[in-house]
């Protein structure tokens, strides 16, 4: 019972109900630039071999950063707190987003492809009626790499003072106070596997739906 | 293309190289408004090409393609695809639509109202004999291979399209369905009034289904004629080999008796009214083993040796020991024709054509030429 009460008292001392809005606030803006940003470059690369190579290899240098150095590098361009931490996590899940939707775009099968030509559709409408939709599955499957990116580069940025759970984590290492640590470090896991959980349910009904697989 | 019916396609002195190989050499072919025109040959040699070429999928080097007297190259390419039909052996299904969805596709992008399409969704579906309620809602995974080839029929015919292109649309099916779905395409297309240019390499279902039949090989059309000129009249060795004539008796199924028909020798067609002591001289005479009977060159009944020396008495007359023949339409197909004939124990028949003459089935001679 002692535990219990411990937890609980932690929890209200650091507000880590509004630490945790705060988090999901930045990883949910984090994630849907992520998302939207990172089809449409996929979209893009998919459509000129030439931006392709140059995007994905910029794509590629930023993820070979680590991701600290990212957020301590960004803090001269965009200031401290929020925006570094949401622009990390946008660069650095943009990658597996656009990587995975060009793949899938290209990976559609060469007979649907000239099936869709000789029954009278246009490169447009084959890409949105039937290149993207079976390409969802692949886009899924990036997407939810970008879950887990988001998640952990927005943790990290409690160090450069975004708010979320990394400040109480920031707080738990600076002052030794281990309960902290282990209660904030839980839930931030306990979330992280949740969030990949519900993308998880999400890329299988995809795959089931538009990639053919029973 | 227009809404003008059936269309008509010219090719004239058309090419196609890949490197150094030449996929179509220099052809020259029309197919009529209405036809059902196969191209058969060994795979490999052309006829895909030939087909794909119709709908712009491989444009020619040399030469042009005629649809209805229009260059196809002067015409936009997706108008032209939306107005021929496809039809291909890996039927190209889109997996993410249900059957609706990929009946619906090109309709809804053509601008087709809702209603409308729904209406002709259902009609192509009883069509092809799916039952709308059924199958309108389910994905391509959820259906059989045969089921999957009916959807990609009345997908092809979503458009209402004048022209249909088929590539070996029954190749993946096994043997019984494959006969099925031909017997049912024959059916479907007498209801069309379309004009279809299909490509197979199985001989038989080239004669099964085709009003003429091309033969393919090098990149050459080597021949062009109706399924019994082919099989009666090769013409060449190549065409003899790849069609396998020297076995025409498998080809009993797609030959009608006219091209097994004997014209009638009018000499050889003796009155009724002859006392049969004299058409027995006749007999012998013309060293024939039977008699014809009839008057002004219209065959009545047939009389056979041992009925002139089994019938007693001197003023009995020939018409009176005639047997009736059995009369096949021209049209009949031999197989059947035959079978007609042993049932009833005859070994000769009567063709009657639709404009009145006629010629003689007989068996022994059947034999002849088919073997």
């Amino acid at each position: 019972m002692d535990t219990l009460a411990l937890i609980a008292e932690t929890w209200q001392t650091y507000h880590l109900t509004l630490r945790t809005v705060q988090h999901l606030e930045m990883f949910a803006l984090s994630f849907l630039i992520t998302v939207v940003a990172g089809i449409a470059l996929g979209i893009l690369f998919f459509s000129s071999i030439n931006i392709r190579v140059v995007g994905l290899s910029t794509l590629t240098v930023i993820e070979m950063i680590p991701d600290i150095a990212l957020l301590i590098l960004l803090i001269p361009l965009v200031g401290i707190g929020f925006p570094p931490t949401i622009s990390a996590a946008v660069l650095y899940s943009l990658l597996p987003v656009a990587r995975n939707t060009t793949a899938g775009l290209r990976g559609v099968s060469p007979d649907l492809i000239e099936t869709a030509t000789a029954v009278g559709l246009n490169k447009r409408d084959t890409l949105y009626h039937i290149r993207i939709p079976l390409a969802l599955p692949l886009i899924t499957a990036g997407v939810r790499i970008a879950v887990i990116f988001c998640m952990g580069i927005v943790t990290l940025g409690g160090i450069i003072g975004a708010g979320g759970l990394g400040a109480p984590l920031q707080t738990g290492i600076t002052t030794g106070n281990d309960l902290l640590i282990l209660v904030t470090g839980c839930w931030v896991t306990f979330l992280a596997v949740g969030m990949d959980g519900i993308a998880g349910g999400f890329g299988r009904f995809v795959s089931v739906r538009f990639g053919g697989r029973p | 293309m227009g809404r003008q019916g059936p269309a008509n396609i010219r090719f004239e002195n058309v090419s196609k190289r890949y490197g150094t190989i030449t996929a179509v050499d220099h052809l020259d072919l029309e197919i009529n408004r209405g036809e059902l025109f196969v191209l058969i040959g060994p795979s490999g040699s052309g006829k895909t090409t030939m087909l794909r070429m119709v709908n712009r999928l491989v444009e020619p080097d040399e030469g042009r393609i005629l649809i209805n007297g229009e260059d196809i190259t002067l015409l936009d390419p997706v108008d032209l695809r939306r107005n021929i039909g496809y039809v291909i052996q890996h039927i190209g299904l889109f997996p993410h639509l249900t059957v609706s969805g990929n009946i619906g596709l090109v309709p809804t992008l053509a601008g087709m109202p809702g209603g409308l399409l729904q209406e002709r969704i259902r009609n192509l579906l009883s069509l092809v004999k799916l039952s709308p309620e059924l199958f309108m809602d389910r994905y391509p995974r959820e259906l059989s291979g045969g089921q999957q080839q009916r959807v990609g029929l009345a997908r092809s015919l979503a458009m209402d399209p004048p022209l249909l292109l088929m590539d070996e649309p029954f190749g993946a099916l096994d043997p019984v369905l494959r006969h099925q779905l031909q017997q049912e395409f024959l059916g479907i297309r007498k209801q069309l009034n379309k004009t279809i240019l299909f490509v197979t390499h199985d001989v038989e279902e080239a004669f099964r289904l085709g009003d003429r039949v091309g033969v393919v090989a090098e990149g050459k059309l080597i021949r062009v004629g109706t399924p019994e000129d082919l099989i009666m009249n090769p013409g060449s060795s190549t065409v003899a080999s790849l069609i396998g004539v020297e076995q025409k008796m498998r080809y009993l199924d797609h030959l009608s008796v006219k091209a097994m028909m004997i014209p009638i020798d009018p000499s050889r067609i003796l009155d009724g009214n002859l006392f049969i002591d004299d058409a027995r001289e006749a007999l012998i005479a013309s060293r024939a083993d039977y008699i014809l009977v009839g008057r002004e060159g219209v065959v009545e009944g047939i009389v056979y040796p041992h009925d002139l020396l089994t019938a007693g008495g001197k003023d009995i007359r020939l018409g009176g020991q005639a047997h009736k023949l059995p009369v096949f339409d021209s049209s009949t197909m031999a197989s059947e024709a035959l079978s007609a004939m042993k049932r009833q124990g005859v070994s000769i028949a009567l063709i009657s054509e639709p404009d009145g003459t006629g010629g003689l089935l007989v068996m022994d001679e059947i034999m002849r030429r088919l073997l």
